[in-house]
């Protein structure tokens, strides 16, 4: 098994063609990557709009916004 | 990218798991980002190069084979990089460190953390940007 095109290293490097594995497979690898990127950025910013809410939600009941910044208590405590 | 966001979890869940079993505090996270990831990255290497010829065979005296690279070498590779050459020098280092008495600051100051014995000044400057917050805080409530 091989995921290369070649079988050594001799000769002219110039002549060898693409060194680089998976040869063939680089518009399917660049789709991939990027459904992958976006999908993970979307994903990503609906996590993190989560997390953000639900502390916005703590901190905003009563005094708990006034104690993390007095008393460095964190979020989890509260 | 994807093979760099499948190690990527497994070294941020590795690097809790040792911290939690074994109680050896990696502040900075070096050994998740140079070791776990170099080890795991080498081992990839094998997968996604099966095959590619690595070096020739000169020193057995067959100049014309090559040595392939393989899953299996990669991971002896690692195992050799990670263990061998990483961890037990790191061990040795760190237990004559510690026969010196140079590897650990006092327990008390560990407790209350180098930064807050050390800089006095900084926190005072801490105590004046949380009492302006306090106060920011207050205003922004009141209105």
């Amino acid at each position: 098994m091989s995921t290369g095109n070649f079988d050594n290293w001799d000769g002219n490097l110039m002549e060898l063609g693409p060194i680089y594995p998976f040869v063939g497979w680089e518009g399917f690898m660049v789709m991939l990557c990027l459904i992958f990127w976006v999908g993970w950025h979307i994903w990503q910013i609906k996590m993190e709009n989560k997390r953000l809410d639900s502390e916005a939600r703590r901190l905003r009941q009563s005094g708990n916004l006034q104690k993390a910044v007095t008393d460095e208590h964190s979020l989890e405590r509260m | 990218m994807i093979i760099a966001a499948i190690i990527v979890v497994i070294i941020y869940k590795m690097h809790y798991w040792v911290e939690r079993k074994f109680k050896i505090d990696d502040a900075v996270g070096a050994v998740a980002v140079h070791g776990y990831t170099g080890f795991l990255g080498v081992v990839a290497v094998g997968f996604v190069l099966w095959g590619y010829p690595s070096s020739p065979d000169a020193l057995l005296g067959h100049t014309e084979s090559w040595a392939r690279v393989t899953p299996w070498g990669q991971f002896i590779g690692a195992i050799i990089m990670f263990w061998v050459l990483g961890f037990i020098p790191g061990y040795v280092l760190s237990w004559i460190l510690k026969h010196f008495g140079l590897l650990r600051i006092p327990r008390e100051v560990e407790i209350a953390g180098l930064d807050h014995t050390g800089f006095a000044t900084a926190m005072q400057e801490d105590d004046e940007i949380r009492t302006a917050l306090a106060q920011e805080t207050q205003a922004m409530l009141a209105e």
